[in-house]
């Protein structure tokens, strides 16, 4: 009884095979994106153009005040290795300029490095990542170099193998302690949002 | 154990990294958050060339090529006081027995066209005989018994200075010196005690002995200016008086000029030595502090009066058009509710500090 309904199965399966022979490649086109896009060795150039958006300024007890920065733009550039097809570490160099109620140009040049975890969504990718590292922050005739940690995620659509394209939000948290004077302390909070075109190889 | 390493010594040179900043100023991000708006449109040109401003009554007036002039009020505007001579432009001016003095000079071949008195209000101008054909470069009234008005004037080749006691047409006198300074140095600035008379000529002092009226002019020992002029001479109502040096150096005397106190190192930026100009003591300000401005680097304020204790460079860095400012002429006005500081820039309009507390001031353009 069973054994006849198996037969009946495979054959019917096999008829719509035969008459529907397209089914059969589109299983095979979806196939890939079960598969491995990347693997290790593989490398990755990142170009980020966007938005640079103040957010606040915080001091070391929570208190929250306005930066009195206006909308700036912010880019980077992203240099990445895979170390299998979900994983990427890599290195990004980047700036911003935005500027002051007294006109003042406010620049951050940023040096992280990143590592990322890629879901994949065939034909899209969505990177979620972390960078570490410090950032030139530049003023009027001051300037540090803080420390600087920029979480985040993007949304790839893979134009084809090389290629592809989408969108950044990464959070940018600088913490700029002050030793000499510790209530002149904040943490700077402000957030990127950038269009982003990836190049594998 | 490798990576470990690695890791620490990022951190290590990050650590370094951070130690790469300017601790006399403020941190960026507390700057930033402590920044107010610059603009108060009192419909002063922002990117003037402020000479002198002077005060009389309750009238503001301000040499900046063209002299404006605005009353005290809370939200008063400036407006243009019209010249002697049509075109003729000003760049100088003084309060002296409640009339406004002023140099004026013609700005299509640069020629002085004298010395021109008025009442402040309304304005009628009368030609004073003194450097009629001479650019007014100084007028400066000091003392009070008796009151001496002073004029520097330069003919093209060399200065002269004149005084009087009633600023009438007629009633000035050529200072005698002891041995004339060099005629083609500049006659910087004056001032009096009553007792001795300081003047301030290239990167000489020169001081009257005669401790009644005005004698001869004789070089006065002090510490040197270098190669760079003197910026001013101030006789604060401390009795104090100050010689701020064109080479980073500011001096400080109690006994007339005998002896000098000097700052105890040279202030300069990036290697620059800071030239000094003149002074003012805002009263409002921590007891007797006093004020100086520069040629180029904002002002900065003297703790206590004393030259020898660390001097602050002002505003914030963040006011860049006067933390970089060359100021001409600083006038303190205490007779408002809330007191004022005026500085007068090269190119950066004319700024006034609203008082807040200690060494603190509102900065706004005018």
């Amino acid at each position: 009884m069973l054994s006849n309904k198996r037969r009946r199965t495979a054959a019917l399966c096999a008829i719509v095979l035969l008459a529907c022979p397209g089914l059969a490649f589109a299983q095979e086109e979806e196939r890939p994106a079960q598969l491995s896009v990347y693997t290790l060795g593989q490398q990755t150039f990142v170009l980020n153009l966007g938005l640079f958006i103040p957010l606040f300024f915080q001091d070391f007890d929570g208190a929250v005040s306005d930066t009195n920065l206006s909308l700036g733009g912010a880019g980077s550039l992203q240099w990445g290795i895979h170390l299998d097809n979900h994983w990427l570490v890599g290195v990004e160099v980047g700036g911003i300029f935005s500027k002051s109620l007294h006109a003042s140009i406010f620049y951050m040049l940023p040096i992280t490095v990143k590592g990322a975890y890629i879901f994949h969504a065939f034909p899209f990718e969505f990177p979620v990542f972390l960078g570490a590292g410090m950032d030139i922050v530049k003023y009027g005739p001051q300037s540090h170099i803080d420390f600087i940690l920029k979480p985040g995620f993007s949304s790839l659509w893979k134009y084809n193998v090389t290629w592809g394209f989408g969108l950044n939000v990464v959070y940018w948290w600088v913490p700029q302690p002050w030793a000499e004077m510790p209530n002149e302390g904040r943490m700077g909070n402000f957030l990127e949002v950038s269009a982003t075109a990836q190049y594998s190889f | 154990m490798k990576n470990k390493a690695m890791l620490m010594s990022l951190l290590g040179a990050l650590l370094a990294l951070t130690s790469c900043r300017d601790l006399t100023l403020d941190p960026v991000f507390y700057a930033l958050e402590k920044e107010q708006p610059l603009e108060d449109d009192r419909g002063f040109p922002d990117a003037a060339i402020v000479h002198r401003i002077v005060k009389t009554g309750t009238r503001y007036f301000a040499a900046a090529n063209k002299l404006y002039s605005r009353t005290d009020g809370a939200s008063d505007t400036w407006t243009v006081v019209a010249p002697p001579v049509p075109g003729a432009m000003c760049n100088t001016l003084e309060v002296f027995a409640g009339q406004i003095y002023a140099g004026f000079y013609d700005k299509s071949i640069g020629a002085g066209l004298g010395l021109y008195r008025s009442a402040p209000d309304p304005i009628s101008w009368n030609l004073l005989g003194t450097g009629t054909s001479s650019q007014i470069t100084l007028i400066k009234a000091v003392g009070s018994a008796p009151p001496r008005l002073f004029v520097a004037t330069w003919s093209g080749s060399a200065y002269t200075l004149s005084h009087s006691t009633t600023g009438d047409d007629g009633d000035f006198t050529t200072v005698s010196w002891g041995t004339a300074p060099q005629a083609d140095l500049p006659i910087i600035d004056v001032d009096s005690n009553d007792s001795y008379y300081w003047v301030v000529v290239g990167n000489a002092v020169y001081r009257d002995d005669l401790l009644a009226g005005l004698g001869t002019l004789a070089v006065l020992p002090a510490p040197s200016s270098g190669t760079a002029t003197y910026g001013g001479v101030f006789l604060a109502s401390t009795g104090t008086l100050y010689l701020s040096g064109g080479n980073g150096l500011l001096h400080s005397s109690i006994d007339g000029g005998g002896t000098w106190s000097s700052s105890a190192v040279v202030l300069d930026d990036k290697d620059n030595p800071v030239p000094f100009a003149g002074f003012a003591l805002p009263t409002s300000d921590t007891t007797n502090a006093v004020y100086v401005g520069t040629r180029g680097f904002g002002y900065y304020r003297i703790p206590g009066g004393a030259v020898t204790a660390t001097l602050v460079r002002s505003p914030a860095y963040n006011i860049s058009a006067l933390y970089n400012g060359a100021i001409n002429c600083l006038l303190y006005d205490g007779s408002v509710p809330q007191a004022r500081l005026f500085l007068c820039t090269s190119g950066s309009g004319l700024w006034r500090g609203d008082y807040l507390s200690g060494s603190e001031w509102s900065w706004k353009q005018e």
